[in-house]
Formats: C-alpha cells, structure tokens, sequence
C-alpha cells in the first residue's frame, strides 16, 4: 500500500511559483507517485496534496503495478522515477501498457541525455521531465496529463454513447414511435433504389436524419453526404453554390468552383427545404434530374452527374404548386416516394428516449455529471407541444444540463415549461388556471379540472356542458357523479 | 530553488543526509561502492530540487567515483557531503 508520506511532513507554503492553468480538469484528480528516493517522495506527494490531488505515492513500482491493475488505487495520472530497484520505470511503463493503453505517466530522471528522453517517450512515456526537478513545471506536465486524459475517456464515452444508440444498425438514430418507425423502415426500402425521395416534415423533425439513414444504409454510403439548405442562401449564390462557376464566369471568379452536385459524386446530395426555392433555379434543377448532366455556371461543358439527389420540405408541395410557387413537374418528378417525419408531438413515444440520449451527450460535452430527471420533469417533456420538434427539445436538454444545480433535470430548469403555459394562458386564458408549473397534474385530475371548468363557465347548464365537452348528458351526469362534483358545484 | 521550501522540510532533508555520511563511510571501509553510487545519484536527483545545489553537485562527483571505485576521492567526497550538510544546518537553525 502505498506510504502516507504527508502525515510527516510539517505544512509547507508552495507560493513563490503558482501556476495558472486555463485546461478545465476535474477536481479530486488522482496521482500515483512513485520513486525510491523518501525525500522526493514526501515534497512531491505535499506539493499536490495541498492543491487538492488525491495522491497515493509508493517506494515500489511492482507494488504500485499491482494496486494499479486491481483498481485499489485510482490512478489518473502516474508520475514515476526511472531508474528504480527492482522494477525500472521503463519496465513499469511497459506492464501498464498491458492493461491500460492511454494512463499517462511522467518519467523523472536525473540521466539527462536525449537518448534516454526518447527511449521513455517511445515505451510510452506521456511526458520526461528532469532532475533536479522545477516542481511548477511538473505541475503544468501533470494538468496537461491529466487534461490529455480528461480528453480520452470523454472521447470513449461518446463513442460508446453513439454506438449504444441503434436503430436499422444506424448510430445516432433514436425513436421507437410508430410514426418514426414508419419512416425509417420506408428509408431503409428505398435506400437501395435510384428512386427520387422527397422527405416531409416540420422544421426540427429529423428530415436529415432520414436522409442521412437512406445514405448510409444504401449502396453510396462510402460516398460523401452533402447537404444544403436552400432557404439559407440567396439564390445566385445558391445557383453557384449547387452547379458551381468557371474562372471569370462573373465579377469575383477568380477561380473554378466545383458546386455541391459534383461535390456529392458518387454520393447523396440533400437539398433541404427545396419548397422555398426560387423558380428559376427550379427549372435548372428539374433538368439535372432528368438529365443526370450538369454545366457548371460561365462553362459549355456539360459534365455528368452520380450523386443521388434527396430532398425535404416543410411546406405543402401540392399547395405550392396550386399557388404557383413550386413547379408541378418537379413536383411529379420528386414525388416519387414521399416519406413523412412526424412531428415529435405526434410521437410522444421518441421524447424520452430522445431526452436521455440528449441529456448523456451534453452531460459528457460539458463534464456535468447529471445522473437524468426527476419524474415531474419526464411528465412536463411528454406534455409539451414542442413546437420546434426535436431541435427543440435537444436545446432545451443542452440548457437543462448547463444550468441544471443538482444531479437530475427538474421542470424549472426546462423553461419551456414556463412559455409553454404563458402561452396556453395568451391563446386561452381561462384555461390558464387550470395548470400550475410546479404542479403537473395527473390524468384524472385535468379531466376533473376541465369538466368542473366547462360546467362552471355554462353556468352548471348540464346539456351545454355535455355538447361542449363532446359526451353525452347520460356520461356527463356520470362523469360529475364520479368526481364528486354535483353536489359542490349545484351548492355553489 | 524553484519554490518556497519550509525551514522544517529543509532540516529534515538535511538530517537524512547525517545518516547516509555514517552508513557512507562504513560500506567504504567495507569497499563496497554501490551505496555510494545509490546515494550520489538520489543526492544529484534531489538536492537542488530541496534548494542546495552544492549537495547536487556533490551527487554527481559520488555517483561517478563510486562507479570508478575510486576510495580516496570517495572519502574526501563524503567529507564535503558532511561539511555542507553541517553548514546549511547550522545556517538554517541560526537564521
């Protein structure tokens, strides 16, 4: 077991070379120190103890192997001498590196010869520092090892993160709705075809998604995924920006520029909100699909195209077009297989999965450790419109978990809650009372909340009640039995 | 010196070194060179690190003398050891 080498030593001041470091590391880091020289030993192990290092420092090397390897001792940095009795830091390195491939370990030496410097580092060494030892410099080695580690097991983490998340073997691809389902397997059908795809769906409902998963699971999936949304760019921009120019094709082509469809060769070229593009451009587009051949702006030359073409939109196409905005030739030309994204209110069954995803990558990105949420809060994410569909809720997530105080997501730090009801009382006020923030109700008591609402404002007329409620007088007469409410209510 | 180091963790480095000078000299009369080059390599190691650089260079004479086996140099090194000790210590405890 590695010696309490600080019990011994008198308190002692480090402050003539503090040292600032601007890497955000986590507090309570653990150091393994080892060297045969007690003296070293017990400045060293002082020296960071005293700056909130949990420190187990050791004589033996085997002994610190050992204690390393069956997790006795955690260990996020190791800084170890090199030349010690039984068992070299260069030999203890190597054992590590059996087990744990990316601990970092500071070698100390007082050979200072650049042979043996890039002998450590080659066996594996993170850093080589020399003695005499400049202890602030060992410092700032030790904080950027431990950052480089920080750095790796967060890197891990959302790597398993992404992979745990499977949907048609996809990584990232979460939901387990109907509606969403429905949409995904469709994906995966037509992924394998040439068919043009147009995909439907409100803004923020996951149409790259499924873009993205025809991508990957068809035959072009080696090939780039280029996307671009057409309503972000103004239209002569966009034109050079999809067909791409010639040199001095126009005032400020100074170059070639390959545009986005040959950018896409060989593989899925997204084109996002294409109900906002402008007619001009939907008629260039409109040949290119038919033709597979493009020009690029300012050239003759025509040049062919593989990319396969997948495009998305929030708006009614058919509406467009009976309003003159969206060709119908292209509309026929892209209608071939539709698939609709449902919005996520329409797939309450994805908002919880979808949050827990959300809240363990923003917890992993921001180093916060937010365990999950409280049940008040789960019932306030399932009740909410969400408006802006997933990118919303994923927002939301992200805020919650920067500015959540406590290990799990509560309704206020979801402020949503808040405009969702300011809202509902705007559009309805006399509804308005009928929900508190804090308080999500249950099922039951909103039905009872909202029969004794309507009763009350029809001036307890019962057959107005039982048409505005959309039952019959027998069940509402029921209903009011049931929740006990005649007798008050009548009495009032 | 590359930091503030106490009086007390200075004295107690110094204290070690009393003890190593007494074992020094017995394993030389005994001829045996490999605590000499232990402790000459730790004291080359440590000893600018605690804020006396002559116990460093010191380190560095020992480690090689022990390594050559050279007993004489050794003696008169482990007397300098000794001096500088005294010295600091002495220094240290009237300051």
């Amino acid at each position: 077991m590695g010696t309490n080498a600080t019990s011994e030593v008198t308190q002692e001041l480090f402050t003539k070379h503090e040292v600032f470091c601007p890497m955000k590391i986590k507090n309570l880091s653990s150091l393994v120190i080892i060297d045969d020289d007690l003296d070293l030993l017990e400045l060293l192990s002082s020296f960071f103890r005293q700056r909130g290092y949990n420190v187990s420092s050791y004589e033996d090397a085997r002994v610190a192997l050992s204690e390393i390897e069956s997790k006795k001792v955690q260990a996020d940095v190791v800084i170890s001498d090199l030349k010690l009795p039984v068992m070299s830091g260069l030999d203890f390195i190597k054992r590590i590196r059996t087990f744990n491939a990316v601990l970092p370990i500071i070698l100390m030496t007082a050979e200072g010869s650049l042979e043996v410097a890039v002998e450590a580092i080659e066996s594996g060494a993170y850093d080589f520092v020399l003695k005499p030892l400049h202890v602030p410099q060992l410092l700032i080695s030790v904080q950027r090892a431990l950052f480089l580690n920080q750095v790796q097991v967060e890197n891990t983490n959302l790597k398993n993160l992404f992979n745990e998340q499977d949907f048609l073997g996809l990584k990232g691809v979460i939901g387990k709705s109907p509606g969403f389902k429905k949409a995904m397997e469709l994906a995966k059908r037509v992924s394998s075809s040439q068919a043009n795809i147009i995909i439907f769906g409100e803004s923020g409902s996951g149409k790259e998604v499924v873009a993205k998963a025809v991508h990957e699971l068809g035959d072009r999936k080696s090939g780039p995924f280029v996307a671009i949304n057409c309503s972000a760019i103004p239209e002569n921009l966009l034109e050079s920006e999809l067909f791409g120019y010639a040199k001095g094709a126009f005032t400020g082509a100074i170059g070639n520029k390959i545009g986005l469809f040959e950018e896409a060769n060989k593989g899925t070229l997204f084109l996002d909100e294409i109900g906002d593009l402008a007619l001009p451009l939907q008629a260039k587009l409109l040949r290119v699909l038919q033709e597979r051949k493009i020009k690029r702006i300012g050239e003759n030359q025509t040049r062919d195209i593989t990319a396969r073409v997948i495009c998305a939109t929030h708006k009614d196409l058919k509406k467009e077009v009976e309003k003159g905005h969206f060709r119908e030739d292209l509309y026929f030309r892209l209608n071939v297989i539709p698939i609709h994204m449902p919005p996520l209110r329409e797939r309450k069954e994805d908002i919880i999965p979808l949050s827990e995803y959300f809240l363990k990558k923003f917890s992993l990105i921001n180093n916060a450790s937010i365990k999950g949420f409280t049940k008040a809060a789960i019932k306030a994410l399932e009740s909410l419109p969400w408006k802006g569909n997933v990118r919303e809720l994923e927002n939301a997530i992200e805020r919650a978990v920067v500015l959540s105080n406590s290990e799990y997501v509560d309704v206020e730090d979801l402020p949503q809650i808040e405009q969702s009801i300011t809202e509902n009382k705007a559009e309805h006020p006399e509804a308005g009372a009928l929900f508190s923030i804090n308080a999500i109700m249950s099922l039951e008591d909103v039905s009872k909340r909202y029969i004794e609402f309507i009763f009350k404002r029809n001036g307890y007329a019962k057959e107005q009640t039982a048409k505005e409620l959309g039952i019959d007088r027998k069940t509402l007469y029921r209903k009011l039995k049931e929740l006990e409410t005649v007798e008050q209510l009548t009495l009032q | 010196m590359n930091m503030q180091i106490l009086k007390e963790h200075k004295v107690k480095y110094l204290n070690r070194r009393i003890a190593e000078i007494e074992e020094l000299k017995k394993s030389l009369e005994a001829e045996d060179f490999t605590l000499a080059v232990t402790i000459g390599h730790r004291l080359k190691g440590n000893g600018e690190t605690f804020g006396f650089p002559a116990i460093s260079s010191i380190g560095i004479a020992m480690e090689g003398a022990g390594v050559t086996k050279d007993k004489e140099k050794l003696r008169a090194i482990i007397n300098d050891l000794n001096s500088v000790v005294e010295e600091n210590l002495v220094g240290i405890l009237n300051h």
